[in-house]
């Protein structure tokens, strides 16, 4: 028996109102990140600061604080809301355990539903999620994630269960009420497209690594990773001619997380492996302004 | 090129106890042998119930399943359960359903499953049989060590390719793909279209493939068929489809695709799709279409435009 090293020395800085993406493939432990930055899992090394502050070691009241000024939209919103509580129940929860008195409560469960566009509120008040579709439960979802007015947001594929049709609206949504109260989200996605236009920046995981970060158009017009560079190339948008060409694919498939390779975690599959990369891991190297890539091919000699 | 599959007017509706779920309603199309169809749509608008319509996968809730389906010249809606069991299902036309790799018996080894199409049909003795199995898996791109592990030895990805072996072990000349690779990662994802791409040219495979992922459906698609609410209300080849579709409804749909390679802000659809139990009157589509017309509460008529298009909607009719 080991560890399975799930998220592996990673670290990055999120901007106060910035939308930071997370992308990578089922696996790569984006969703145990993610898990760790809002404290539902305790890291067992490092540091997490949250306005200077470390919170990867509070408990207690420190915590309730810390909960209180986070929030969560996970990927599927039936497994994510009690089924026998109602719209109301759900999202007068959170404001009833952090101490927000009656009268004050009612008035903002409706303008949170009237916040995202599930009108008129007296509708939806007392549904209960099976009587919602996927879309307006997942609107349900971040309304919830949003009442107590967070500071933070972290959105685990928000929208990979909805219909593709719903996912840009409600992403939309979900930007216009992250603008409106300047809160910073962390998207954790499978889905460079939709990373592009939702993300100010981009971070690309593999393995447990972060191998790339970098302003979100800057990372998929000029990726500089072969994972990157890769995983862009094999991603198809609409086009007649795309039935003539075969795609470039990376060999193999992602290590084991219990007993990944030594050094860089691609070595096995790169098309560029060189000596280096099979004996130490790479350091993160900056390659242009706000642009970083874990690789050894951006090592000065 | 000739015609290996006709569907002329195919019905099939489920019976609940809210009223009858019309999945597929009055469907016409054909295809041509070693061409690709890809059906896209939104969820609930009947893709899957085509590809059970097809096979004659019917649940027990079936309240009318009508039309006409010919399959390599044979009308096959005239044949006994017993019948189509014998001649089409598996011979001419197979199927990868979705989450297909999910759908392997765990206790029963990779080459049981392979051959059993072939020993149940008495197509081949067990012999012969493994050894096609051996050739299969060999062709999908799996060593054929794997012909005597178990399903939960592989990964995803390896199952899905045993699942695409087992379609193709009875050599159909027609396979349906119910979102093969939905399930799948991205690269994975990539490895078994290129897989697909190259099985359809190596055996001059007819593919109906259906999925909501328009960007992955034109990795295959010849032609594309675009459902909503029960019904194709376009279909045509997919240098129109891909680039200028014509039904208001291909529209939305394809500018709500996320562009990774292009600068294009997506945008949505307004709305839902409607009931299938009580679908609005005339045109389906009308209270969600920026284009509605007084005409559209009658049912548009399906208009043929150049050469191979058909768009079901008011706005091509003549006046």
């Amino acid at each position: 028996m080991g560890y399975v090293k799930a998220v592996d020395g990673v670290s990055f800085v999120v901007k106060k109102g910035e939308i930071f993406g997370v992308v990578g493939e089922s696996g790569c432990g984006k969703t145990t990140l993610g898990k760790g930055i809002l404290r539902l899992l305790k890291p067992i090394g490092g540091y997490i600061y949250f306005e200077g502050k470390d919170i990867a070691h509070i408990k207690g009241k420190a915590l309730k604080w810390y909960r209180r000024v986070t929030g969560i939209v996970q990927q599927d919103p039936y497994g994510a809301m009690p089924p026998f509580m109602s719209v109301k129940t759900i999202l007068e929860e959170p404001l009833r355990i952090h101490g927000v008195p009656k009268e004050e409560r009612k008035e903002r469960v409706i303008k949170a539903l009237e916040e995202v566009k599930l009108t008129p509120p007296e509708d939806f008040l007392n549904k209960y999620p099976h009587m919602l579709s996927g879309g307006q439960l997942q609107r349900v979802a971040i309304a919830r994630a949003f009442i107590l007015k967070p500071k933070l947001v972290v959105a685990d594929e928000p929208v990979s269960m909805l219909d593709a049709s719903v996912r840009v609206e409600t992403l939309m949504l979900f930007k216009e009420l992250q603008k409106k109260h300047k809160v910073s989200v962390i998207y954790i996605t499978h889905d460079f497209s939709t990373a592009k236009y939702f993300s100010d920046r981009i971070s690309v995981m593999y393995a447990g690594h972060i191998v790339e970060i970098g302003p979100a158009r800057e990372v998929i017009n000029n990726p500089k990773h072969p994972y990157t560079t890769h995983l862009i190339k094999v991603i198809p948008d609409p086009n007649p001619e795309n039935r003539f060409t075969f795609k470039e694919t990376l060999p193999g498939e992602p290590p084991s997380l219990a007993n990944p390779p030594p050094g860089c975690r691609l070595s096995p599959r790169c098309p560029y492996v060189m000596d280096i990369c099979t004996k130490k891991e790479p350091p993160m190297i900056k390659t242009s302004r706000n642009h970083y890539v874990k690789c050894w091919l951006y090592a000065r000699q | 090129m000739d015609k290996i599959l006709e569907v002329e007017n195919l019905y099939l509706y489920f019976r609940t106890s809210r009223g009858d779920v019309k999945a597929v309603d009055g469907v016409s199309f054909s295809i041509l042998r070693g061409e690709t169809l890809a059906v896209i749509g939104e969820s609930g608008c009947g893709k899957t119930s085509l590809a059970r319509a097809l096979m004659r996968y019917l649940p027990r809730n079936v309240s009318l399943y009508r039309g006409e389906v010919i399959i390599d010249g044979i009308n096959v809606m005239k044949l006994s359960d017993r019948e189509f069991d014998e001649k089409i299902r598996w011979v001419k036309i197979s199927y990868v359903s979705q989450a297909a790799m999910n759908s392997l018996n765990p206790v029963i080894k990779v080459v049981d499953h392979l051959i059993e199409p072939l020993i149940l049909r008495g197509m081949a003795t067990k012999e012969v049989a493994v050894e096609k199995a051996r050739e299969m898996l060999k062709l999908v791109g799996i060593s054929e060590d794997f012909l005597y592990r178990y399903p939960f030895e592989l990964s995803g990805g390896m199952r899905q390719r045993v699942v695409i072996a087992l379609s193709l072990i009875t050599k159909p000349n027609i396979v349906i793909l119910d979102e093969p690779t939905s399930a799948l990662d991205v690269m994975t994802q990539a490895n078994i279209m290129n897989l697909l791409k190259k099985l359809k040219r190596e055996l001059k495979l007819t593919y109906i493939f259906i999925t909501h992922d328009i960007g992955t459906s034109s990795e295959l698609a010849d032609k594309v068929a675009v459902m909503y609410a029960g019904k194709i209300v376009e279909f045509g080849p997919s240098e129109q489809a891909y680039v200028d579709p014509l039904h208001p409804y291909s529209k939305a749909l394809l500018s709500s695709v996320p562009r990774l390679h292009e600068e294009r802000i997506p945008t949505f659809v307004p709305g839902t799709p409607p009931s299938l139990i009580n679908p609005p009157k005339g045109c389906r589509f009308r209270p969600r279409c920026p284009n509605a017309m007084p005409i559209c509460e009658k049912e548009p008529p399906l208009i043929k435009i150049g050469k191979e298009s058909y768009v079901q909607c008011w706005l091509y009719a003549e006046k």
